[in-house]
């Protein structure tokens, strides 16, 4: 993995919530600890080097292989987490997964009222003032400084997969070709973890996927077509956008 | 053409034993120069992060930083100390602004360079290349670096140009074209400070604070060395109206005009003087008055120590020219005592002319010391009427031919014996000016009782 | 007229003096590796005022791809109470926070991405971050890879549309901290 993340707690005392913080940064960083193609003594490196039997992976690991698993059967294969070449990159799972982890820890704790994001992934709850809920901003792919639309967000999460950070990294499964129908796609759910393997999906299908994300667990979808053009499904409405 | 000292007593006489002097106080310019730069080094502080210096390169360009902005108000500085803002005439003088410039500009180019070092260093450090590579890479990636690139280059050229080694073999108008264009390279180099330096791109105040700043050193510059002198220009509407040689390389330049009375110069002062032809017009030159001014005539005495200087011999009478000023304090108002001692040598006999008539008019009793190489390099000795209240003493002849120096301390109470009694003038080359000083304070003269002005 | 020759030189040799004094009192201090638990530091912090409004964020790196795990200490998040995020008069932590001895930088681990590693130093002034810094950038794009308190600073002051749209966060495929420093989130984060 290998990302910045942020955590804003609005309104929250100090010490309480830092441990709780450090708590949640503790599962983001065993998650990449395990998970980092990167790091050939990770887990998930020497499983994929078959130097992990079945019987001895870890409970994390299994989890994650059984939603990838159900992921790329729902997407009739598209989603993946086998690439062409037949490494194992998780990268997909894992990132909204460990978040999603991570806010489970906070929601232990009894906050009830904060905004993480991990990496670009989003999970919110509650209110940051009365009256209106988190405003998460969608990143315009061309710009990085720059949103396409704000959605506004109560108790959900935002999960984004695109091709302009890594290059074309998401691959269609069933054709093992490199995902070009769209540029970016962004899936609001309930938790992250369905987001971000939505989101990924999403991206893999291309366009056809917008529609079918809404079938399979999202509330919107924001997508940005190569030329530019923006499609949307479900709760996001055009005058959300900026 | 002669005039002759008045010698009617004056209504009052001033005290005949020496009243305290008054102590020079510590320039207001200087104590704001002061707390400009401490207001600098505030600023930086504050604005740059601890945590750059976790790798060193990060530290090494903060303070590159911060020496770029130390250059950078000093600049502003330097420009104000020859903008010949009134008020910093008649605080600080035009001599000691003129020798703070000259300090200054070396601090300033060194500064320069610093800053220049210190960027490119740190920046090769953050970036892991050499410093040759970090050069292109700073070009690239900066706003306004090839016009601060320029900008450091005429800066060098203008620093190099002046340092006395260099300054010494340039012809005047030569160095002083060369120096002109430090105005370019201050402008080319202001941008990109403003939209590129750290403590500047995330401030809006600060960018708002540095701009005044430099706008307001511009608008100085602007009013009273090019708008306002113009104006006076054609208010004062002085031409040549005689030109005199004194004998021995000094020539006498007579000026009238309808504004000269406006002029209010005193004896002592001096005008920095433009001569509105052919061959003159390019440079100013200070000059001092060789006579108290009358209503319609004001005369000065050149010495031939320049290009410029001897060209002056071949003025017409009606050429138009340009003054500013007047400046120096060189004058009859530093006298505290009743009795006072003026020595001159060379050009510098010019304004102890002057004082001579004003101090005599004003009830003072003068002796006045002329050094000369020879007798018949005694320029203007036939003004010097002896009267009561004015002794004059000729002191011709090169040392090495006399034996001794006629301005030591021996020598020159035997002249004068009641020296420490009298408060000293002393004008002309620095050489003289340096053994005269030395000779008196050794006779019991306070320092504050010694007036000293530079010619040559 | 030379009556002080070297006046100029002198002067300019006890600017070098002030300026090293500066930098040292400013830098000596700041130690390149990480600092204890984050909850030590915390609470070393001097503000603890909690404003009603939002406002509170913090930001960490995760992640170890090296095989030097350095567990969980090296990178933390605080929670912080600063200004509102309305784009009032907020503090703009860009380039213009005060240090106070309160100042904790934490240097996060060496992060191995596809490009190469990426190192990032955040600095927490009390409660609010004050910079963050790329310590070490992948070698490839060596024009992007240049991360210098400059680029934090502009990115403050571009963010209009998360004052205006009252943006509290940004949802983008950000793999690489070199994404997040030049995202809009990185903004929003820096002015807390």
């Amino acid at each position: 993995m290998g990302i910045p993340m942020s955590l804003d707690v609005p309104g929250a005392r100090r010490a309480p919530a830092w441990a709780l913080v450090t708590d949640a940064f503790e599962v983001l960083h065993a998650a990449n600890r395990r998970f980092s193609r990167f790091d050939p003594s990770s887990e998930v490196s020497r499983y994929g080097r078959g130097e992990i039997a079945p019987g001895e992976m870890s409970d994390d690991l299994r989890e994650v292989l059984a939603v990838a698993e159900r992921a790329s059967a729902d997407s009739g294969g598209a989603f993946s987490v086998r690439r062409p070449d037949g490494s194992l990159d998780t990268d997909g799972v894992v990132k909204g997964w460990a978040a999603q982890r991570a806010v489970d820890v906070l929601r232990a704790g009894g906050l009830t009222r904060f905004c993480l994001n991990a990496g670009g992934d989003v999970a919110a709850a509650g209110e940051p003032e009365p009256g209106r809920g988190w405003n998460v901003g969608v990143r315009d792919p061309a710009d990085g400084r720059r949103v396409l639309a704000v959605l506004e967000v109560r108790d959900g999460a935002v999960a984004t997969s695109g091709l302009y950070e890594r290059g074309n990294h998401v691959w269609d499964g069933r054709t093992g070709e490199p995902a070009s129908g769209l540029v970016s796609a962004t899936v609001v759910a309930a938790d992250l973890m369905t987001a971000d393997v939505l989101a990924t999906t999403v991206l893999a299908l291309g366009p056809e996927g917008v529609d079918w994300a809404r079938d399979h667990g999202a509330a919107a979808v924001v997508a940005v077509l190569p030329d530019g053009r923006v499609t949307t499904a479900g709760t996001a409405r055009e005058d959300a956008f900026v | 053409m002669t005039t002759t000292t008045r010698v009617a007593p004056p209504a009052v006489a001033p005290a005949a034993t020496r009243s305290p002097a008054p102590r020079r106080r510590t320039s207001a310019v200087l104590v704001a120069t002061w707390l400009g730069c401490v207001a600098v080094l505030a600023f930086w502080w504050q604005g740059a992060s601890p945590s750059v210096a976790a790798a060193p390169g990060g530290a090494l360009m903060s303070v590159g930083e911060l020496a770029g902005l130390l250059a950078s108000f000093l600049v502003c500085v330097q420009v104000l100390l020859i903008a010949r803002v009134p008020w910093f005439e008649r605080s600080v003088g035009f001599d000691r602004l003129v020798a703070w410039h000259r300090s200054l500009g070396t601090t300033v180019v060194l500064l320069v360079v610093t800053h220049v070092l210190l960027m490119i260093l740190g920046g090769a450090l953050l970036d892991r290349v050499s410093a040759w590579a970090e050069v292109p890479a700073v070009l690239r990636t900066q706003p306004y670096l090839w016009w601060a690139l320029v900008g450091t280059v005429l800066f060098l050229a203008v620093g190099v140009s002046s340092a006395r080694l260099a300054r010494r073999r340039l012809r005047y108008e030569v160095w002083f074209g060369i120096h002109l264009t430090i105005y370019v390279g201050i402008f080319l180099a202001f941008f990109h400070q403003i939209a590129g330096g750290t403590h500047f791109v995330s401030s809006s105040w600060a960018r708002v604070a540095w701009i005044l700043l430099y706008s307001a050193t511009g608008g100085a510059i602007l009013v009273w060395r090019v708008v306002l002198p113009l104006l006076d220009h054609r208010r004062l509407g002085l031409r040549v109206s005689a030109v005199v040689p004194e004998g021995r390389g000094l020539v006498s330049v007579w000026l009238s005009g309808g504004g000269l009375s406006q002029l209010h110069a005193q004896a002592g002062q001096h005008l920095l003087v433009r001569f509105m032809t052919r061959g003159h017009l390019g440079t100013a030159h200070p000059y001092s008055l060789s006579m108290v001014p009358t209503g319609d005539r004001l005369r000065l005495t050149i010495g031939a120590l320049g290009d410029h200087s001897t060209a002056v011999a071949g003025l017409r009478p009606g050429t138009r020219v340009q003054v500013e000023g007047p400046f120096g304090r060189f004058t009859a108002d530093r006298a505290s005592t009743h009795q006072v001692l003026l020595v001159g040598g060379g050009a510098g006999i010019g304004p102890v002319r002057a004082l001579a008539e004003e101090l005599v008019g004003r009830g003072h009793e003068v002796v006045v010391v002329h050094r000369a190489h020879t007798a018949d390099g005694l320029a203007l000795a036939g003004e010097f009427t002896e009267s009561p209240r004015l002794r004059y003493l000729p002191v011709p002849g090169r040392r090495a031919e006399l034996g001794y120096d006629p301005l030591s301390a021996a020598h020159l109470r035997a002249l004068v014996p009641d020296v420490a009694a009298r408060d000293v003038f002393v004008c002309g080359p620095p050489a003289m000016i340096t053994t005269v000083v030395r000779s008196v304070r050794a006779l019991g003269v306070p320092a504050a009782a010694i007036h000293r002005e530079e010619i040559g | 007229m030379a009556a002080r020759p070297w006046r100029g030189t002198l002067l300019y040799v006890g600017a070098v003096a002030a300026m090293a004094a500066a930098g040292i009192a400013k830098f000596a201090g700041v130690a390149p590796e990480v600092a204890a638990a984050p909850a030590a530091e915390a609470t070393t912090g001097s503000s603890g005022t909690e404003s009603s409004g939002t406002g509170s964020s913090g930001t960490g790196s995760s992640g170890t791809g090296s095989s030097s795990a350095a567990a969980g200490s090296a990178d933390s998040s605080g929670s912080s109470d600063s200004g509102t995020t309305d784009g009032a008069a907020g503090t703009d932590t860009g380039g213009g926070a005060s240090s106070s001895s309160d100042d904790v930088t934490i240097v996060g681990d060496v992060e191995q991405t596809r490009y190469g590693p990426i190192q990032l130093s955040v600095t927490f002034s009390g409660d609010t971050i004050t910079d963050i810094t790329a310590l070490q950038t992948p070698s490839r794009e060596r024009e992007s890879e240049r991360i210098n308190q400059q680029a934090v600073p502009v990115l403050t002051q571009e963010a209009l549309a998360a004052q205006s749209a009252k943006i509290d966060t940004v949802s983008g495929a950000t793999y690489t901290s070199q994404g997040y420093l030049e995202s809009l989130q990185s903004a929003i984060d820096q002015r807390g």
